[in-house]
């Protein structure tokens, strides 16, 4: 059975006329479920909003009555990417919730694995910084309730830009490992092959900056290879996907070329990377071509409970296999291991 | 012995505001004698503006404006100057192209958007303003 999270109709979160990241994504991400004929299997979770409490391992409680005293105000813009308004505060609390809802579901032995379609996306939200459309870092808080029960976390981040929220908060964290595939140069910035995690957890950060153009088969090689190497050593005990599917060829706002075909066969490899059944969450992030992000989100939820669904073939050909023994050096030498 | 004085790294955009900042900043930096950086942060909506297109060609076409419309006021008056796209948000972008260059200032123009109380909340030059280490410029928009 597939947990779902997803309430489009409480969604208050209205970024103005115009920006890509609308709720119509949620109702996009649900819609490619139906298409993957996923409904059988399909166990609705209930909404709730994350508290302050939880949310506090990773954002600061100032940080936190900031944002909502904004929000309360009218809100407006935050940066040139993101806006609040009034609304945005109690619709990042259901995503946030929505994300913990699914792992105290699937804790609970209710699913094989849980697919969240909720926004604001939050990979690029810092713990005291809102940005990159993101106010709270849904994934992050996720994985801080995990890691202070004992459990070891791995994030694995295939959205097209990098998730420098989600690097920064866990960066000398040997609790969790953070894997992020993305488009260099692009948006944030963040996420050169050198950065592999702090002093006290050297190794723990895995990024694959690819160039414009990659396609899906790069990005499968980097998670066959270094990626499931890594995972080998960590040994992870639950997987959180900072799943946007921005890498699509057809998204307006990047250049990597995936197909729907490669989401689904980077989730199944995903699949494999959890110790076993009931411990993947896939988590939307960013997509904003709404007709890849619904073939791309059911791609990724039928693989993820086993199911056949390609909607579109897989890709290959596409720069960027170079990236990947540079990648693998970097973590060999994070490790103490290099030549 | 004078110490050498750090160049000015100017926020630009294009627009009206940040146009009025490089003015500024290109008067200040003639008496000076100091190098200009003008610095362009494209966010995650730079992609969206104007025409759909892959990001790599857009990065390039705002390089070519960069370098020739934008900062077009900066070669009528001589200043000694070189351009940068980065990809971040603005306060990130300036913050770090100053402290690479070792900036004397920073330069912005006011958009008037934004300056939300609190913590890291506001816009480019509230935020800057905030949280610089060293002196911030905020050019008043251009009256219409």
């Amino acid at each position: 059975m597939l947990l779902v999270a997803g309430a489009p109709e409480l969604d208050q979160h209205d970024a103005g006329p115009g920006h890509p990241e609308r709720v119509e994504r949620v109702r996009a991400a649900l819609g490619g479920l139906s298409d993957a004929g996923l409904q059988d299997a399909v166990v609705p979770l209930e909404p709730r909003r994350a508290t302050f409490e939880e949310l506090s391992r990773v954002h600061p409680v100032p940080y936190l009555e900031a944002l909502r005293a904004f929000c309360e105000a009218g809100g407006g813009a935050l940066d040139p990417d993101t806006v609040a308004g009034p609304g945005s505060w109690d619709t990042a609390l259901l995503a946030c919730g929505a994300v913990l809802a699914a792992v105290d579901g699937l804790d609970a032995g209710a699913g094989e694995a849980a697919f969240v379609a909720a926004r604001p996306p939050g990979h690029h939200a810092l713990s005291d910084q809102p940005m990159g459309f993101c106010l709270l870092n849904n994934v992050a808080v996720a994985a801080a309730a995990l890691a202070e029960r004992g459990e070891r976390v791995a994030v694995v981040d295939w959205d097209v830009h990098h998730g420098n929220g989600t690097q920064a908060i866990f960066w000398d964290d040997p609790r969790v490992l953070y894997v992020s595939t993305h488009q260099w140069p692009l948006y944030p910035g963040t996420g050169a092959l050198s950065d592999t995690g702090g002093t006290r957890s050297p190794g723990t950060t895995i990024n694959v900056p690819l160039p414009a153009g990659a396609t899906g088969d790069v990005l499968l090689e980097a998670f066959d290879g270094v990626v499931a190497e890594a995972m080998e050593d960590f040994v992870p005990t639950w997987v959180l996907v900072s799943a946007g599917f921005d890498a699509h060829r057809a998204d307006p706002l990047a250049g990597l070329a995936l197909s729907a075909g490669d989401f689904g066969a980077l989730a199944r490899r995903v699949r494999a990377f959890a110790p076993g059944p009931g411990r993947v969450v896939a988590v939307l992030e960013g997509g904003y071509d709404l007709d890849a992000l619904r073939l791309s989100a059911g791609a990724t939820a039928a693989a993820l409970v086993g199911a056949a669904f390609q909607p579109e073939a897989p890709t290959a050909d596409g720069p960027g296999a170079e990236v990947l023994a540079a990648v693998r050096l970097a973590r060999l030498e994070a490790l103490g291991l290099g030549p | 012995m004078t110490a050498r004085r750090g160049p000015i790294v100017v926020g630009v955009d294009g627009s009206a505001h940040a146009e009025g900042a490089l003015q500024w900043a290109t008067g200040l930096a003639t008496e000076l004698g100091v190098e200009v950086v003008a610095v362009h942060a494209l966010g995650l909506l730079s992609h969206l503006q104007g025409r759909q297109e892959p990001a790599q060609l857009h990065r390039r076409d705002v390089q070519e404006l960069l370098a020739d419309d934008w900062t077009a006021v900066l070669r009528s008056a001589g200043v000694d100057h070189h351009v940068e796209v980065a990809d971040g948000n603005p306060v990130t972008a300036l913050s770090a192209a100053a402290a690479a260059h070792g900036a004397s200032m920073v330069v912005v123009g006011s958009r008037g958007s934004g300056g939300f109380p609190g913590l890291q909340l506001g816009s480019t030059s509230h935020q800057l303003a905030q949280h610089a280490a060293l002196p911030i410029v905020i050019v008043p928009a251009p009256r219409a």
